[in-house]
């Protein structure tokens, strides 16, 4: 397909060329500002912050070299927001996955219920995140919570998960998942759309009926480029969890649930150690670069035929 | 007999299933729904002479909405969102626009830009801004809250995609016409593309009306603040007595865009998962 330009080249010469290339900047001017502006500039900020020891309100700094990362890597809260981050993602991508897969095969056959549970299992996704924290706030309560008086009922004690320190990544966790389930369930029924019926009736004649069957011959050979994306885009939004920590925990008790996002922010808007923060940023920032370069490079192979 | 039977056993089993998922995924909107509309001591454990389900209703919304702010977080969500979303396409379609269709110098340093952006997570830049901002004295203001989203990388490279696939000849009809380019563009362009606007919209609008993380850092003034961090605000400062207007809050606050995903599903799960790319 001939370009824009050598059309109009052809048509209208040199002259109407030079007025397009200004129109042409007029066009991306704003928008190339404020990515300037609100993204560009910002980053090589951060990394030149994360190089001082400037804080909010003073008026000099010095060039600190790696010193905040030197901090950075001595610091048992950052240590302990890495681990909290890392578990909370190792439980929360699997099992997200799996349940997406699951949820997405079993609904992908039904004909006259099928759009009622993609609308249930959406839910969640299309909610508030914030509020609906709240509200689990509530539901996982030791005192008040259904959870807990069913626990009580049949004898178990009444597990209060937001204020003991060995439940409450779990309770932060399941609201993960009950929020991720619902994406992948979306994302899974897409690909398996994509999956053509004659292979699907080719395998019921070879005798693949069972689920196990189904999904070990014919649904993960074909979904597993599908999967592996939704593996990383989990990845990507179980490192950027900071709602559900805000309103649920604080990062508490005793520093138990504070990920890397969350420290970032203390650090940063807290605390306003402006170097130490932005060399949280850096790494944050490597860390979550690094997610999306994989997924860039994977989506791009699966837009190719 | 087992070829009637066995299907059946099996479907009635994969509804199990799924029903079972899907009560424990709506679970928390039918708490907060069934604690919206009952008075605060029937949530927190057996009552005598309970008011009635309508006293309780009237009493919860009506503090919720009238004795609360939740309202006028409602406005600023609207307006916030609404802004973004504004500049969001003026900005957006042109600059696809001009990346599409035309030929310039810097062209390949502005898509590098584009691509680069892409894939910045969206709180990697806001301790920079957060001080500029306040050299600016512009914290708490609803331009703070709008300022870091008033472009985006994502819709300019969704944009041009479908702009790439216009026809020239339309083009260069619509110019021999004597149409101006920013007719064309208003004219020809964003009409064919509306599809890919309404998508990128519901994501656009999703993100932001949902967004805590930006909002909290910048807005200190119960004032200005959006529905998330209003919500907050609102716990806080309430104990557990207000618990029911609280949750009438969480429902009024949730519903609206619950709202357009039931009356648009297909678009509206378009948009949302169009995050995957972003």
């Amino acid at each position: 397909m001939p370009s824009a330009s050598s059309a109009t080249n052809l048509s209208c010469g040199r002259a109407f060329r030079s007025r397009h290339e200004a129109l042409a900047y007029g066009f991306s001017a704003p928008a190339f500002l404020l990515l300037c502006v609100t993204v560009i500039a910002p980053i090589v900020v951060v990394v030149a912050m994360s190089l001082t020891d400037y804080r909010l309100g003073r008026t000099t700094f010095q060039w600190i070299g790696l010193g905040n990362y030197a901090t950075m890597l001595s610091s048992p809260y950052f240590w302990q927001a890495l681990r909290n981050s890392a578990v909370y993602t190792a439980f929360v991508v699997p099992l997200s996955v799996f349940l997406g897969l699951f949820v997405a095969i079993l609904i992908h056959h039904r004909t006259k219920s099928r759009r009622f549970y993609e609308i249930v299992y959406f839910l969640p996704v299309a909610s508030t995140l914030t509020a609906m924290s709240i509200v689990w706030s509530y539901v996982l309560n030791g005192r008040i919570g259904p959870l807990a008086n069913v626990m009580a009922s049949i004898g178990l004690p009444r597990l209060d998960f937001f204020s003991d320190d060995n439940l409450a990544l779990i309770g932060l966790a399941i609201v993960g998942i009950w929020r991720l389930v619902g994406y992948n369930v979306v994302l899974f029924l897409a690909g398996l759309t994509m999956i053509p019926e004659e292979v699907q009736d080719a395998a019921s004649l070879d005798g693949i009926d069972t689920f196990w069957d189904r999904l070990r011959y014919m649904i993960w050979p074909l979904l597993a480029p599908t999967t592996v994306l939704v593996f990383v885009l989990n990845c990507i939004q179980a490192f950027q969890v900071f709602d559900t920590v805000a309103v649920l925990t604080n990062g508490g008790p005793r520093g138990t649930t504070n990920m890397l996002l969350y420290e970032i922010n203390t650090q940063s808007f807290g605390s306003l150690k402006i170097g130490y923060g932005s060399a949280l940023t850096v790494l944050y920032l490597i860390l979550i670069g690094a997610f999306s370069i994989v997924q860039v490079a994977l989506s791009d192979r699966k837009a190719r035929p | 007999m087992q070829r009637g039977f066995a299907p059946l056993l099996r479907s009635f089993g994969v509804h199990t299933i799924l029903l079972s998922g899907a009560f424990i995924t709506i679970y928390p909107f039918l708490w907060m729904w069934k604690a919206s509309i009952e008075s605060s001591g029937e949530v927190f454990g057996a009552m005598k002479n309970a008011p009635s389900t309508f006293e309780s209703v009237l009493s919860n919304y009506g503090q919720a909405l009238f004795a609360t702010p939740v309202l006028h977080f409602m406005l600023n969500g609207v307006l916030v969102t609404g802004g973004i979303l504004f500049f969001q396409i003026i900005t957006t379609v042109t600059c696809a626009y001009a990346l599409a269709k035309f030929e310039f110098r810097g062209k390949r340093l502005l898509m590098a830009i584009v691509l680069f952006a892409i894939t910045i997570p969206a709180q990697a830049p806001a301790l920079p801004l957060y001080i500029g901002l306040a050299k600016l004295q512009l914290l708490d203001t609803y331009f703070a809250m709008m300022v870091p989203h008033l472009t985006s990388a994502f819709a300019i490279f969704l944009f041009r995609q479908f702009i790439r696939s216009f026809p020239d000849e339309i083009l260069l009809a619509a110019r021999l016409d004597g149409m101006t380019e920013i007719e064309i563009v208003a004219r020809i362009v964003a009409p064919s593309m509306l599809p890919a606007i309404a998508a990128f919209s519901i994501f656009s609008v999703t993100f932001h009306w949902n967004d805590l993380y930006w909002p909290m850092i910048v807005i200190h003034s119960i004032d200005l603040a959006p529905p998330t961090l209003g919500i907050l605000f609102f716990r806080s400062q309430e104990g557990g007595d207000s618990f029911g207007p609280l949750m009438a809050c969480a429902t009024i606050v949730t519903a609206p865009l619950i709202l357009v995903f039931i009356a648009a599903q297909k678009k509206f799960v378009q948009g949302v998962t169009m995050s995957g790319v972003k």
